[in-house]
């Protein structure tokens, strides 16, 4: 007995070749995106087209699209005339090998704006966002379209309301659920705009790529003065100042290869592992600066970036948000191949926590408490930032949801006070609940307050009536610190000192021994991410 | 031949410079100190060579990326 049967011998095309033709046909007219006169000014404008970008970021021949013949068609004698694709390409790509759903926004179309008559209603099918939910995949959006446009209520012959809601709700969930990227590729306004936040991890391109709810035209009518759309909205303004977007790239290619990396590091959703790379640094490695890095003398700067390289994987390091709230580097990194999420103080920015180095941190320990990865907090910190400044800018409930994320999430902690620990901040760098681990360098040094200042406020009578106030404060700031070396906490507490070159050791090991906690933990957390 | 630039990490003013044209220096060498948010930021060669122009002096103030020290690198 056999299952072997005589294959159906071919009987043609049964004459469904003219709607196969019409296929192709179809394919050739939303391949041609607006037209070569929209696809010249886009390289004219220094950009790329949405299938050239496709071709970078996606593995070769990868794509596969949905939706891809929606579009405005107009027929002569009820055949196809012409045709204009929508204003986006959607589907499904892999990257690295590891599927993903990609939405590309096209300039080249309408200026990507929405537009596009009666579209939609009952039989729609499935969005990208709903589909990287629905599969559980990373979500990647390209973003390069302008928004609403009024021509379009011209179009439809009236207006509506504003109900983005309606099927933004997926990419809400989405950031509980799967890794989501937006890069902005152009100027981007109205919900484009806001969806270049609804991410874990977002980019723009210098000097090609800004983004605003309105553009310049926009404030004009409302607030009467020019500004030109760099000045508004472009990577000055939200790299450095406004921190709406995390990192800057030179040019499309190195953002696409942006956006790689950063996948690289994080699983393909929150009920799988972070991949593990193969280990390509030794975990015994000693870095000798490690233990110069610190000086005695705490207004004495270093590059915090310094004490990262001098731990994690070699050349694993990358970092997120580098020209905003600079006193906190944020970032992801290997440490013997397995993914973390890494964060160290920087005194060459003064160190001491402000309003946006803790927007930074809540973000990175959000990411990481979603996508279980453990984190290691490298401390030298000095504490809140203080001033006129840091009030404006409320730092008293920057401290509070600092405390509450910290609080909140469950990874594998490990945290290395490499030299001051103050403060509610310095608070900030110990989590009470679930595997956390702390070590301390020899140059560690901590309070609730710094001794400097600390002192005139709590013997103030004291020196105040000697008969040399000065020599009185002196004296007690030396006998006080004279008790603040960190063996004398280690006599009480059990705090466990130790030498600067054994760092990467020790990390690599607790990261080995978080393995089997994270996988206690898989699933969605019980606090959700917020962007 | 080639010449590098040294930009200020970050604004403030200038503590102390350490070197003088002509001056050989190999790289990570410490080149002068600004003080910023209290703190003594120190402004390292990246490559050796020779220093081919000191822009700034103590006292000066600097802002975030000027150029502070040029470094030929020789041929």
């Amino acid at each position: 007995m056999s299952d072997e049967r005589d294959p159906i011998p071919p009987t043609g095309d049964a004459g469904w070749s003219p709607e196969l033709a019409e296929l192709a046909r179809r394919h050739e007219f939303v391949l041609g995106m607006g037209g070569t006169e929209g696809i010249a000014r886009q390289h004219a404008n220094g950009k790329l087209t949405v299938r050239e970008r496709l071709a970078l970021l996606a593995d070769r021949n990868s794509l596969r699209e949905f939706m891809g013949l929606m579009g405005d068609a107009t027929y002569r004698d009820l055949e196809l005339d012409s045709f204009v694709p929508r204003p986006s390409v959607e589907g499904f790509c892999t990257i690295n090998g590891r599927k993903v759903v990609v939405s590309g926004g096209d300039f080249t179309v309408r200026g990507g704006s929405g537009g596009g008559g009666a579209h939609g209603g009952l039989g729609m099918e499935m969005s990208a966002n709903r589909r990287a939910l629905e599969w559980r995949v990373p979500y990647v959006r390209l973003l390069d379209s302008a928004g609403g446009s009024v021509r379009h209520f011209e179009e439809i012959g009236r207006t509506y309301l504003p109900d983005g809601n309606s099927f933004t709700w997926p990419d809400v969930r989405l950031l509980r659920v799967a890794p989501v990227v937006s890069a902005v590729m152009g100027s981007v306004a109205g919900l484009p705009a806001v969806n270049a936040c609804m991410a874990h991890f977002n980019l723009m391109v210098k000097g090609t790529s800004q983004v605003f709810p309105g553009g310049p035209p926009v404030v004009k009518a409302a607030l009467g003065y020019e500004v030109t759309k760099e000045e508004l909205g472009g990577w000055d303004m939200h790299v450095r100042q406004s921190g709406v977007i995390d990192n800057v790239a030179e040019s499309e290619e190195e953002a696409l290869d942006m956006i790689r990396t950063f996948l690289g590091y994080l699983p393909q959703n929150v009920w799988e592992l972070p991949p593990r790379s193969v280990p390509d640094d030794e975990p015994e490695r000693r870095d000798e600066a490690l233990l110069s890095l610190v000086s005695r003398n705490v207004r004495r700067a270093y590059d915090g970036h310094r004490a990262i390289e001098g731990v994690v994987d070699r050349g694993s390091f990358f970092e997120i948000g580098p020209l905003y709230g600079r006193a906190r580097i944020t970032g992801m990194a290997r440490l013997n191949g397995y993914p973390v999420g890494i964060m160290a103080n920087n005194r060459m920015f003064g160190a001491s926590t402000d309003v946006a180095a803790g927007d930074k941190i809540v973000r990175l320990l959000q990411l990481c408490d979603t996508f279980h990865l453990p984190v290691v907090s490298l401390a030298d910190e000095p504490g809140f930032s203080v001033g006129l400044e840091a009030e404006r800018r409320g730092i008293e409930r920057a401290g509070a949801r600092l405390i509450t994320t910290v609080c909140d999430t469950q990874m594998p902690w490990v945290t290395v006070v490499m030299g001051q620990l103050y403060g509610v901040a310095g608070q900030c760098h110990h989590r009470p609940s679930g595997m956390f681990q702390r070590y301390a360098w020899p140059s560690a040094n901590w309070g609730s307050m710094h001794i400097e200042g600390g002192v005139a406020a709590a013997y103030r009578s004291e020196v105040a009536n000697a008969q040399d106030p000065g020599a009185k404060l002196a004296e007690i700031e030396l006998r006080l610190k004279a008790i603040a070396s960190p063996f004398r906490t280690a006599e009480a507490t059990g705090q466990d000192i130790i030498d600067p070159r054994d760092t990467r050791r020790l990390l690599c090991e607790f990261v080995e021994e978080a393995q089997p906690v994270l996988k206690t933990q898989l699933g969605p957390t019980s606090t959700p991410y917020r962007p | 031949m080639s010449s590098v630039e040294i930009l200020a990490p970050s604004a403030g003013s200038v503590i102390d410079v350490f070197v003088t044209v002509g001056q050989q220096v190999a790289a990570h060498e410490e080149l002068l100190v600004i003080e910023s948010m209290k703190m003594e930021i120190p402004v390292a060669a990246e490559v050796a060579g020779t220093v081919e122009e000191v822009l700034v002096q103590a006292t000066d103030p600097v802002n975030n990326g000027d150029v502070v020290v040029r470094i030929n690198r020789g041929s």
